[in-house]
């Protein structure tokens, strides 16, 4: 081996090394900064969420808002939920955080709202209460750290059943007015060999919504002291829930826990799926998915025998971040957020309902469900998700996710033995 | 460049001058110059690695004496660890981990290596290897959503089952335990033992056509040749396979969360998932520090024990 | 013979077991949206895999995230692998104290579970000013894939015979000229393997791409695709299954390119 014909192949390997390197250091000099994170044009503020199908949404609210507050939206999506929010809190201290910021009520607000990361909007509920926007105590409370409030709602939202009004049709059944009739149309349909209701949870937060339903259904203060950390899980009324939740799945009510809600449209237009209790955000993606306004239905869930009826709500937060670049021009548009031209463009492109009574999408189901809360003033409670401290929430919705994939009695007493012990214990850690 | 030539020069001299004396095993520079070379060569490795893995590494280690939900921190010595001994989710995910590395080891690095040899000697390998190469460059999210097809309740593989007439073997695939660990097993396996076959054919590579036409002519064949030649010639490879296998079993994490966010309830779940659900679902930073500190425990203690003779390279013939 | 005939039915039975589920991809991404009900179909029930590509384009910025993604892996991966070749050559050819030391500095990389890097590399990023940047995003998939790529090419020239080295020193030649026109060719396929895997390996990522990186701009594509699902998809799942089965066709064109790069010049039995 010559050190002649070294060098040469050397110096063609070099020459292809530094070429290589060079086009290397072109396309790295050719980088960008992301267009979000630049300091935002003057007339724009950033918005935090969750959910990056809503982004459009959140332009349109945002011509809306640019005639009130001057600003407009500039919404940037994270897709994982538990990536989210864990950017939210990293980004919460640093000069990354967004102005607006998309978030939960209940103790989840709570949770960051007393570690000093958000900014008080106390005053943007005093003018929606002053100009009639949003009167509801109840619901402000869920908004509420230390007596201010943290953010303003995003949307409202009911839990109730959707149904598919043909195969109610078909079935020969009509929307239950009582328990007794709600059971009937779960036997019809089992008879039929069609599933009478979807519902997922296996491995998802979806295990709380038939708990909290029949505990709520069942006795309304009961689900509001229990979730208060005031009553316990071992009480008669949940050990009663579990009963009726048991007794459902003996029926043949439930599908597989297994299912996932984006099934849903395609499993109604077949006709495979009756019924399937949801919260009511969820319209707007059933419709797109390809489900007729007109063969969509919803109603409130009777209460079990026993019960008085109520309903579940969910509320997402609108907040400003306590770090915000523009925090004078976030306050102002979370003031303007409940004003009803800006909640007509954002449940127009949602398809549901606004903590403004008044406004309310032009779609079937969802003004069906309004119309019975209404008219019936049905009392209303906090999500399970939001209404006790995350970590108590995270761990019992794993319980019971257990629980639908074993629905037997004796399953039934181990869960609420198990739900209390942890209450007991992140009780304690959430008051210390 | 001047004096990379006197130095060129200078060793050229030196080395002749040795020549006479045996093997020349390094070469004789000044040490300085040395330690210059070897640093520009390991430098930026090292640099990498060091600033943007160990360092946020070592801040997540320290993290783990705090009580840190995010936002504010407080210290508390030892106490997460403490009470990750007492966690029984904890014992759960240990156990699952270990059958995640049983089963990584037996099964795709074992098919690998199989398939490695078998598609040699047949014909139309290549249309083989491709198959099973296929699902390797396939997404995370992609696998996840096609095992969710083939495994949910109403899925594939019942409505097989029930075709064929096998009603009675129809399982909820991902809902009870150990079962769904298994199966995810079988799921990586589809597409993790592409990349164990690709390693073992750049293995097969390196193996002399003379060492095994020298053992056909002593007589080898099929399996003897498979175990007495190609095992023992593979094992530079081996070692990569093997070693990357126990490594990445051990945090284990991306199917088992697109799949089962290791559900139901915390069934399923490994040492990496309950690290992430402490720290970024139930926002206990400190703790799931601590899980993470523990898993790279044993993450390190496994990979030494089994690299520690590979370590020291056995240097060629002239060692 | 009957060896011959166990070989041929084992090969054949293992591409079948094996194309099965890549088969129920492509067909379930051709489902249209609208006649998705969950269980999954075995033959295509029309042409619905534009529509539904279509739809994945134009519900997340796909394009932009592919490109962004194309230029993370294309220089993370080669800038990767030149570094891992440099340090692989340090460790086993170089004279050097302790190498064991140097092999696990490195090699430590693999070892770090990539969740515990989340939140501290955000922070130090969101500090340096590297968050949400296209060369923060190149820096980082370098870091994280030279250790396996320096662990390959390391195997690699422990193979490489002593004396190959020894001679050239024989010779006089430095060190740069001894690795660029001795080692790096020689290594070439295990070069080649460890740029194919780290390619793929930044292709797929999701955890740094979603953590990182927040603008269409800088995002890579399985960010992009993230978007698509998740609990409030708009679009169904046949459209995620089409856009992430569009993502994937560059790396299954690059393994299929490379194939018969891994198989030349061996002949195990005749």
């Amino acid at each position: 081996m010559g050190l002649i014909d070294l060098s040469r192949t050397t110096s063609r390997r070099a020459l292809l090394a530094s070429s290589f390197a060079g086009a290397a250091g072109l396309a790295l000099s050719s980088c960008a900064r992301g267009t979000l994170s630049r300091p935002a044009p003057a007339d724009v503020l950033s918005l935090f969420s969750d959910n990056p199908s809503w982004n459009s949404g959140f332009q349109d609210a945002g011509r809306q808002l640019s005639r009130l507050s001057g600003y407009r939206l500039a919404p940037q999506g994270v897709p994982n939920v538990s990536n989210y929010q864990q950017i939210v809190r990293m980004s919460a201290q640093t000069d990354s955080t967004a102005d607006l910021i998309k978030w939960w009520n209940g103790y989840r607000l709570r949770d960051v709202a007393r570690a000093g990361i958000l900014a008080d909007v106390t005053a943007a509920w005093d003018e929606a209460d002053r100009r009639g926007w949003c009167r509801d105590p109840a619901l402000r409370a869920s908004f509420t750290s230390d007596g201010r409030q943290y953010g303003v709602p995003l949307y409202k939202s009911y839990y109730a059943v959707f149904y598919s009004k043909p195969l109610f049709a078909r079935l020969g059944v009509d929307v239950p007015t009582t328990w007794q009739e709600f059971l009937h149309i779960v036997d019809t349909a089992h008879a039929r060999h069609i599933t009478p209701i979807a519902a997922g949870g296996a491995t998802s937060w979806e295990s709380s919504i038939w708990f909290q339903q029949l505990v709520n259904g069942l006795d309304h203060d009961f689900y509001l002291d229990l979730t208060a950390g005031k009553r316990s899980y071992t009480d008669v009324p949940c050990r009663q829930a579990m009963e009726v939740w048991s007794d459902l799945y003996r029926r043949g009510a439930f599908s597989s826990p297994d299912v996932s809600v984006s099934d849903l449209p395609g499993r109604f237009t077949q006709g495979r799926t009756a019924m399937c209790l949801y919260g009511t955000w969820n319209t707007g993606a059933l419709l797109d998915a390809g489900l007729k306004n007109a063969d969509l239905g919803a109603f409130l869930l009777p209460p079990p025998p026993g019960g008085n009826r109520s309903v579940v709500v969910e509320s997402g937060v609108l907040a400003v971040s306590a770090n915000a670049h523009k925090r004078q021009a976030a306050e102002a548009t979370a003031r303007a957020w409940l004003d009803p031209s800006v909640q007509r463009a954002w449940t127009g492109f949602l398809r549901d309902t606004s903590a403004d009574p008044s406004v309310v999408p032009d779609v079937g189901a969802v003004r069906e469900v309004v119309a019975q809360v209404q008219k019936e003033h049905v009392p209303q409670a906090v999500r399970y998700w939001e209404a006790s401290p995350p970590v108590l929430i995270e761990g019992n919705v794993q319980d019971l996710s257990a629980f639908m994939i074993d629905p037997t009695p004796s399953q039934a007493a181990k869960t609420v033995a198990s739900m209390q012990r942890r209450a007991e214990k992140e009780w304690k850690a959430w008051k210390s | 460049m001047e004096v990379l030539t006197t130095g060129t020069k200078a060793v050229v001299t030196r080395t002749a001058n040795r020549r006479s004396e045996g093997p020349v095993r390094a070469p004789r520079q000044g040490g300085v110059r040395r330690a210059v070379w070897v640093g520009a060569f390991l430098a930026p490795a090292v640099a990498l690695v060091a600033a943007l893995l160990v360092v946020p590494f070592a801040v997540t280690a320290y993290r783990s004496l705090f009580d840190d939900n995010g936002i504010t921190a407080r210290f508390v010595g030892l106490a997460n660890y403490r009470s990750l001994l007492t966690d029984p989710d904890f014992g759960r995910s240990l156990l699952n981990t270990v059958m995640w590395v049983v089963g990584t080891l037996v099964l795709p690095v074992l098919l690998g290596l199989l398939l490695a040899v078998l598609t040699h000697s047949v014909r139309w390998g290549a249309v083989a290897r491709t198959a099973v190469v296929i699902p390797y460059a396939l997404s995370g999210s992609a696998t996840a959503l096609l095992w969710t097809y083939l495994l949910k309740s109403d899925g594939a593989v019942n409505q097989t089952l029930s075709a064929v007439g096998l009603g009675g073997w129809q399982q909820d695939w991902l809902l009870h335990w150990p079962l769904n660990t298994v199966v995810m097993i079988v799921a990586t396996t589809w597409q993790s033992t592409g990349a164990a076959l690709l390693l073992f054919l750049i293995g097969l590579q390196t193996i002399p056509a003379e060492t095994i036409e020298a053992a056909r002519i002593d007589g080898a064949q099929g399996l003897q040749m498979f175990l007495k030649v190609i095992v023992p010639q593979l094992r530079p490879m081996t070692v990569v396979v093997v070693g990357m296998s126990i490594v990445n079993s051990l945090k284990t994490f991306d199917i088992v969360w697109l799949l089962t966010q290791g559900g139901p309830g915390t069934a399923s779940e490994t040492l990496a998932l309950t690290m992430y659900r402490q720290t970024f679902t139930l926002n206990r930073y400190g703790y799931g520090a601590a899980v993470s500190v523990v898993l790279t425990a044993v993450v390190v203690a496994a990979s030494w024990l089994y690299l520690r003779r590979q370590v020291q390279p056995q240097r060629g013939g002239a060692a | 013979m009957t060896g011959r005939v166990v070989r041929h039915v084992l090969v054949a039975l293992v591409s079948l077991l094996w194309l099965l589920p890549t088969w129920l991809v492509v067909v379930n991404a051709f489902t249209p949206t609208k006649q998705y009900t969950g269980s999954p179909r075995w033959w295509f029930s029309s042409w619905g895999l534009f529509r539904n590509v279509r739809a994945a384009f134009s519900s997340a910025d796909v394009g932009q995230g592919l490109l962004n993604t194309f230029l993370y892996a294309t220089v993370g991966a080669a800038v990767a692998v030149v570094i891992a070749a440099l340090a692989s050559f340090a460790v086993t050819v170089m004279p050097i104290r302790r190498p064991g030391i140097w092999f696990w500095a490195i090699f430590i990389g693999t070892v770090l579970p990539l969740q515990t890097f989340l939140s501290p590399l955000f922070t130090g990023y969101a500090r340096t000013g590297l968050y949400d940047t296209q060369y923060g995003m190149v820096l980082v998939y370098v870091a994280l894939t030279v250790p396996f790529a320096f662990f390959v090419n390391r195997n690699f020239m422990m193979t490489v015979p002593r004396e190959i080295s020894e001679a050239a020193q024989l010779d006089g030649v430095n060190w740069l000229r001894m690795f660029l026109s001795i080692h790096l060719p020689l290594a070439r396929s295990a070069l080649l393997a460890a740029f194919i895997f780290q390619f793929t390996w930044i292709w797929n990522d999701l955890l740094f791409g979603i953590t990182l990186s927040l603008s269409p701009n800088v995002r890579p594509v399985m960010a992009t695709l993230a978007d698509l699902s998740g609990n409030y998809s708009t679009v169904g799942p046949p459209a995620v299954l089409a856009g992430a089965l569009v993502a994937s066709v560059p790396t299954v064109v690059l393994f299929f390119v490379f194939q018969r790069f891994f198989v030349n010049s061996l002949r195990l039995t005749s």
